[in-house]
C-alpha cells in the first residue's frame, strides 16, 4: 500500500507541492501507508533537503534539463510509468492549470476516475474527498474507490505540516525522452510569481464601483502594503479595464485567501462563487443594500475612495509599530 | 476544415439550487439551463476559424431533452450540423463515463479540431475533453486564451499561476477555451429561424451498447451539502476613520495582520 503525490513545480517546487505532501501524510498516517513523490523537473539537488520532515518515504526523481519547463506529454508519460509499476492506492497532485490538465490525461491513461479541485480528504477505509460543484454552491463528499484513486488539491486550503528532520531516500528516474507533439515556446511571466490570485493569502479586489481603470493605482497601494493579490470582478473585465486573469468568479479563478476584500462589489452570486472558500470577507460598499453584505464577515457602508485611502494610512502605521531595529519590516501574514 | 465543439447543457448560473430527499443530487425539474458559458467561448472559435479557413463546424452534446436549447443555440450562432448522444434525465455520467461514450463518436467525425470549455460549471469535473484527447491519441492543450492556424501548425496562449506559456502543436488537436479568447456573438432572428431546418443527429445512448459503463462506480456521490448562502457580517458604521479603526483591531484578532 502507498501514496503517491505528485509534486507540482514551475523552476522550483510550488507551495501547493508542499501542500498536496502535508495532505498526504495525513492519509497515509491514518491508512497507515507508505508516502512517496514524484518530481519532474530540471535537476535539483537540493530536492530531499527541501521535503525533509515530511514523513516522505521515497522521492523518485526524472531530472534532466529538457524537463524544466512543463509538458504534458512527458510528464503524463512519466507520472504513467511510475504508477504502472509502483501501484499506489491514491495518487494526489494540485488542482492548478497544470496539474489539473495532467491529472486528466493521466486518469484516462490509467482508466479511472478522477475528483479535481478537492477541498477536503478523509481516510475510513477509503477515500473520501470534498469537492465543491455548481460554482462551490454545493458541496459533495464523494468516495473514490478506483485504484489508484486520483485526487487534485484546491491551493491554499491545505495546511502546510513539516514535523521531524526525516530526510526522504531519492530514487532516480531515466527520463524515457518521448517524442512529443506540443512545444513551449516562449513563457511570459507576470511580475511576481508570488503574488498569484489562487495561492495568494490575501486577496484585494475591485468592481465597477472603482469607477475606471485610473483608479486601480488606490487598490495596488492596498495590496502592496497587505501583500495582497489584485482582483477584478467580471463587470470591469468586460470594461475593458483590467485583464481576465484578474477576474475573481464563477467564470474566473477561485480563490481561497485567509482575507478577501471587495471594494466597490455588488456581491452577484457568480462573483461569490468564487470566494467561498476566504476565511474572512470584508466588503466596502456605499450601497448599504447591496447583497455583498449579506455574504461578508465584515461590512464597510461608505465611499471606497475615502475608507481605503485611511485603511492604507493605519495599515502604514501598524507596519511602522511592527517594524524591527534593524529598519527591516515585519507584516505577520501567516496563516 | 471539420471542426467539432462539445457543448453541454448546465443549470443557469443564478439558479438557486435545492437538493432532493435523500441529499445526494440536486432537484433539476425548476431549473432554467444554459450553454455552459465557457463552451461559447470554444464555438465562437469554431465559427472564426471557419471563417478564415473554410469547413465544416458538429456540435456534440451529450445529455437529456434539456440539451436541446443549447444544441439550438450552437446551431444558430454558427454551427452547420449537431449530435446530440440522448441520455435518460435520470442517469448521472461521471466525467470517466462521458468521455468513453463521446470519445467513439467523435471519433467516427475524424475532427481536424475539437474545441470545448475548460470546465463544465454543474459538476466542474475539468477533464472530459483531455480524456476525450487522450482516447483518440491527440495532442491536447488546456484553456487557452488565444489561437491561431498556419497550415497544420497551431500556435495558443495559455494561462498558467504567475504566467503564460505559448505552446505550439499540430492538427488534429483539442484545445479547451478560457475567458478572454474571444466575445461570443448572439445569434440574430434570421440565424435562430435558420437554425430551425438545421439538422441535429440523435443518438439514443441505450443503442450505443457497453462502454465500459456498468463497471465499478470508482467515483461515488455520498451526501451533497448545500454551502449556506450567507454569512453572519459584521456591518460596522461610522465615519470612514472610525470604521477603519474598528476594523483594523478585528483583524488583527482573527489572526490576519
Ligand atoms: C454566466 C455568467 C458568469 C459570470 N461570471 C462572473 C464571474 O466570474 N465573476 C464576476 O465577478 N461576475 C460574474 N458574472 C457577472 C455578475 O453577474 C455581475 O454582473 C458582476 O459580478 C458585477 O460586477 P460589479 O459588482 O463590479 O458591478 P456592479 O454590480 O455594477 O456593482 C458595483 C458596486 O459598486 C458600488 N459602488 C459604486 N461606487 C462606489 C464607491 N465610490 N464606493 C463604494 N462602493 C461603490 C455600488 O453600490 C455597487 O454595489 C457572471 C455573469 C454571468 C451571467
Ligand atoms: N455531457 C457533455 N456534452 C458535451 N460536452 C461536454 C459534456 N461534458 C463535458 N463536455 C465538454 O467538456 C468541457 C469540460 O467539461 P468537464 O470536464 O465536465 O468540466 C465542457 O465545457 C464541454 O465542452
Amino acid at each position: 500500500m502507498s501514496i503517491l503525490v505528485l509534486l507540482d513545480q514551475r523552476g522550483g517546487l510550488k507551495p501547493t507541492a508542499l501542500e498536496a505532501v502535508s495532505a498526504g501524510r495525513v492519509i497515509a498516517s491514518v491508512a497507515g501507508t507508505d508516502l512517496h513523490a514524484l518530481y519532474i523537473g530540471r535537476c535539483n539537488p537540493g530536492l530531499s533537503k527541501e521535503l525533509k520532515g515530511f514523513g516522505l518515504k521515497k522521492i523518485f526523481a526524472c531530472e534532466d534539463d529538457s524537463l524544466a519547463h512543463y509538458s504534458s506529454e512527458s510528464y503524463v508519460a512519466i507520472a504513467c510509468e511510475l504508477v504502472r509499476s509502483l501501484n499506489p492506492d491514491v495518487v494526489l497532485g494540485s488542482a492548478t492549470a497544470v496539474g489539473k490538465e495532467s491529472f486528466a490525461s493521466l486518469a484516462a491513461r490509467l482508466n479511472v476516475e478522477l475528483a479535481q479541485d478537492c477541498v477536503g480528504l478523509s481516510w475510513n477505509d477509503g477515500l473520501t474527498a470534498t469537492k465543491p460543484i455548481y460554482g462551490g454552491k454545493v458541496l459533495a463528499e464523494m468516495r473514490v474507490s478506483d485504484h489508484p484513486a486520483m485526487l487534485t488539491l484546491r491551493p491554499n486550503l491545505f495546511k502546510i505540516s513539516r514535523k521531524g528532520e526525516d530526510i526522504p531516500e531519492i530514487v532516480r528516474l531515466e527520463n524515457p525522452e518521448i517524442p512529443v507533439r506540443t512545444h513551449i515556446r516562449a513563457i511570459v511571466q507576470t511580475a511576481d510569481d508570488t503574488l498569484e490570485l489562487t495561492e495568494a493569502k490575501i486577496v484585494v479586489s475591485g468592481g465597477r464601483g472603482i469607477g475606471g481603470p485610473e483608479n486601480w493605482p488606490l487598490l495596488q497601494d492596498l495590496c502592496d502594503e497587505l501583500g495582497a493579490a489584485l482582483g477584478a470582478s467580471r463587470a470591469t473585465v468586460d470594461s475593458g479595464w483590467i485583464s481576465h486573469a484578474c477576474q475573481v468568479g464563477q467564470t474566473g479563478k477561485v480563490v481561497s485567501p485567509d482575507l478577501y476584500i471587495a471594494c466597490g462589489i455588488s456581491g452577484a452570486v457568480q462573483h461569490l462563487a468564487g470566494i467561498r472558500n476566504a476565511r474572512v470577507i470584508v466588503a466596502i460598499n456605499k450601497d448599504p443594500d447591496a447583497p455583498i453584505f449579506d455574504y461578508c464577515d465584515y461590512g464597510l457602508v461608505g465611499d471606497l475612495f475615502e475608507i481605503v485611502p485611511i485603511l492604507i494610512a493605519e495599515l502604514r502605521s501598524l507596519r511602522w509599530m511592527n517594524s524591527n531595529d534593524d529598519g527591516s519590516t515585519r507584516i505577520n501574514v501567516a496563516r | 476544415m471539420k471542426i467539432v465543439v462539445l457543448i453541454k447543457s448546465v443549470p443557469d448560473t443564478a439558479s438557486l439550487l435545492q437538493l432532493t430527499v435523500d441529499n445526494k443530487s440536486i432537484l433539476t425539474d425548476q431549473l432554467e439551463y444554459i450553454m455552459n458559458p465557457y463552451d461559447e467561448f470554444a464555438l465562437e472559435e469554431a465559427v472564426l476559424l471557419k471563417k478564415s479557413v473554410g469547413g465544416e463546424i458538429i456540435t456534440v452534446s451529450l445529455g437529456d431533452k434539456q440539451s436541446v436549447k443549447c444544441i439550438r443555440q450552437s446551431l444558430a450562432v454558427g454551427a452547420d450540423t449537431s449530435i446530440w448522444i440522448r441520455t435518460s434525465a435520470s442517469i448521472h455520467l461521471t466525467a470517466y463515463k462521458v468521455a468513453k461514450i463521446m470519445a467513439p463518436v467523435i471519433r467516427e467525425l475524424a475532427p481536424d479540431v475539437i474545441f470545448a470549455g475548460k470546465q463544465a460549471i454543474d459538476d466542474d469535473a475539468a477533464q472530459v475533453p483531455e480524456r476525450i484527447a487522450e482516447l483518440l491519441d491527440m495532442p491536447h492543450v488546456s484553456s487557452i486564451t488565444s489561437f491561431s492556424l498556419k497550415d497544420r501548425n497551431v500556435m495558443v496562449d495559455r494561462q498558467v499561476e504567475g504566467g503564460q506559456y505559448r505552446m505550439e502543436t499540430t492538427l488534429p488537436a483539442m484545445f479547451t477555451t478560457e475567458k478572454g479568447l474571444n466575445v461570443p456573438r448572439y445569434p440574430k432572428l434570421m440565424d435562430i429561424l435558420n437554425a430551425k431546418k438545421k439538422q441535429i443527429r440523435e443518438i439514443i445512448m441505450d443503442d450505443m451498447g457497453d462502454q465500459d459503463c456498468s463497471l465499478k462506480p470508482g467515483l461515488e456521490t455520498i451526501l451533497m451539502v448545500l454551502q449556506k448562502q450567507k454569512r453572519a457580517a459584521m456591518i460596522i458604521a461610522g465615519e470612514p476613520s472610525e470604521q477603519v479603526g474598528k476594523l483594523v483591531p478585528l483583524l488583527r484578532t482573527e489572526g490576519i495582520l
